[in-house]
């Protein structure tokens, strides 16, 4: 046990020093497999690499990824923003509940945090400036609202969460469903007692015009989500069908209504098989570690280890919240899920906790780990887009840190939050 | 794409540039052959009352060759995940000599995954595995395209360990870097 310890300890270490995580866990996998089998155990190498990589469930990933990079590449996610922009400018808080909106809705289309704040970002950022909205608010309101993306389905951070778990994944996406749009009502809310009014509208611009044009920038988008949820939850597509479904006609759509071309086409296929080879890499990966635990008997004995503690559930699920706020200090979201996720998976049972309730209490941890300084990705990411001060983007998500931590505390109290969805679906 | 090749080291650094450029081509046509099969699969069943049968076992293999033909490009590019944070701060010799440390890493375990994938195709060759599903794949043929992704993967790191040595060679603060190291060593 000390060897595996010494290994795990320098996994961390290399982590931390910047090694690519694919190749930490790998390694780390690779040398717990020869510590305890010999380099005979290395057979299983191939194996557990080929069964995980041969999923029908992940490639609901890639195909996701695609389709909401077709409706960036092509300018209908930047459609949409503005026709939410005339939909919502009459609401306290201007184009703040815009950025609300914005992310929740695209958060149906991309199931990753950092492509929503990107997405939403982009477009949103620049109208916020000329405006004269108050940006430290604005920035704030888009790195949190950016963490709804792995929260309101399609979500990746779920779908690898059931592959680990073996979870139904249409049941998860059901449970993140109202907390995200729970969650938005929150941000919303708070946009709207404390957005600092509805800021300027830029002169020539008429604030009345744009019923017809907000149907025709909102509809397309909305119906694509519209069908793609709806086709999960009536049980007619899986996952992976639906994602397929939704790229098809992302593709269709982009076509008839957004700035078609194959530069576009090009750029959104290449950034779909960049990302998804960042995210698959990572679990596929994951897996040879989780079967490296397993066989060194670290899970087991991390479970004995719990159950020695004596905690009751109360106190194990604050222990995991607190575990996960300090780790999401530091590490990415996926990587923090993949390697954390296999061990505490055991533990599930002897708290009875339902892994389907579990996953949104993960994800909404790894949501708040996304704004956490120093390193959060959607602080990052926002404040890339307009050079901002990182102060300024820290600050302005400290109130959504507060809002998520108590929506967590909410979701202990009232888990049918979360389960009241999935237990309808059959 | 010839400035990179150019850095990485002449003709092996273009061959390798060549050999990603084909691996993103076949991973972008993987992908969407992957969303129109399914998508096929769907209308069939739902319009015309029958199922193609392959879509899930077309998806599944596609998304194995997607992960491994997409991963040379992806770490050339600087598309795979790290923590950065502490990285980002150090001064460049250290980042050069971790760079090293790094690539021999990443080396190491590609190697690790080639053979042993290697191993697992060319047993599945030898005993005539099949896919249990209605196209009854060999097994060997995607994970030979595991392999050969993998292949692609080993020589963009070799570039990127060459093109690190020679940063490492060229920059003035690389004794500088060395002692950092062993400061934060003896720390």
């Amino acid at each position: 046990m000390t060897a595996i310890a010494l290994i795990l300890l320098a996994a961390l270490a290399f982590l931390a020093a910047g090694l690519w995580i694919p190749f930490v866990i790998g390694g780390a996998a690779i040398a717990v497999i020869i510590a305890k089998k010999g380099l005979a155990g290395l057979s299983a190498v191939g194996l557990v690499t080929w069964s995980s990589a041969n999923s029908f469930t992940l490639t609901a990933i890639p195909l996701f990824i695609l389709m909401a990079e077709i409706l960036l590449q092509t300018g209908l996610a930047s459609r949409l923003y503005r026709g939410l922009a005339h939909a919502t400018s009459r609401l306290p808080g201007g184009l703040m509940q815009t950025n609300i909106v914005g992310c929740a809705l695209f958060s149906a289309i991309s199931g990753s945090s950092v492509a929503t704040a990107a997405s939403i970002g982009t477009v949103a950022l620049p109208e916020l400036a000329s405006r004269g909205y108050p940006m430290r608010m604005a920035y704030g309101s888009l790195a949190a609202g950016g963490t709804l993306g792995i929260l309101i389905p399609p979500s990746i951070a779920l779908i690898i969460y059931g592959t680990f778990t073996d979870s139904s994944i249409v049941r998860l996406f059901a449970a993140g469903l109202i907390p995200g749009l729970v969650l938005a009502l929150m941000f919303s809310l708070f946009v709207g007692l404390f957005g600092g009014g509805r800021g300027r509208q830029p002169s020539g611009e008429d604030e009345d015009a744009g019923i017809v044009a907000t149907t025709i920038d909102v509809l397309p988008v909305m119906a694509l989500i519209v069908l793609v949820l709806c086709s999960l939850y009536l049980g007619i597509a899986t996952p992976t069908e639906a994602a397929a479904v939704g790229s098809v006609l992302a593709f269709i759509l982009a076509a008839l209504f957004g700035d078609f071309s194959w530069s576009a086409l090009k750029a959104a296929f290449h950034n779909s098989i960049r990302a998804s080879a960042a995210i698959l890499f990572i679990v596929v990966a994951a897996f040879l570690f989780s079967f490296a635990l397993a066989i060194s008997g670290v899970s087991g004995a991390l479970t004995a280890f719990i159950l020695s503690l004596g905690l009751g559930k109360a106190a194990f699920l604050a222990s995991v919240a607190v575990l996960y706020l300090i780790l999401g200090l530091f590490i990415e979201s996926i990587a923090m899920m993949v390697i954390t996720v296999p061990l505490l998976a055991q533990t599930f049972s002897l708290y009875a906790i339902d892994p389907i309730w579990f996953g949104v209490f993960l994800v909404i941890l790894i949501e708040i780990g996304q704004i956490t300084p120093p390193f959060g990705l959607n602080l990052f990411v926002i404040q890339s887009l307009n050079k901002a001060p990182y102060a300024d983007v820290v600050l302005g998500a400290v109130p959504y840190y507060a809002i998520l931590l108590g929506f967590l505390v909410l979701l202990v109290l009232f888990p049918s939050l979360a389960l009241w969805l999935p237990g309808l679906i059959s | 794409m010839k400035p990179r090749a150019a850095e990485a080291g002449g003709a092996a650094g273009r061959g390798c540039a060549a050999l990603i450029r084909l691996t993103d081509s076949a991973s972008c046509l993987v992908l969407a052959s992957m969303a129109v099969v399914v998508c096929v699969d769907v209308v069939c069943r739902y319009a015309l009352g029958f199922s193609t049968q392959i879509a899930e076992e077309a998806a599944s293999l596609g998304l194995v060759a997607l992960i491994f033909l997409s991963l040379p490009g992806a770490f050339r590019d600087g598309a795979l995940l790290r923590v950065d944070a502490v990285y980002s701060h150090l001064a460049s010799g250290l980042k050069n000599l971790l760079d090293v440390l790094f690539h021999l890493i990443a080396l190491a375990v590609t190697l690790v995954y080639i053979v042993q994938l290697g191993r697992l195709a060319a047993g599945s060759f030898a005993q005539g595995i099949r896919s249990d599903m209605a196209l009854g794949t060999p097994n060997y043929l995607p994970q030979a395209v595991m392999v050969l992704g993998l292949v692609v993967l080993l020589g963009a790191i070799v570039a990127g360990f060459l093109r690190t040595l020679r940063h490492l060679r060229n920059s003035p603060s690389a004794v500088e870097g060395a002692a950092q190291a062993k400061d934060a060593l003896a720390k």
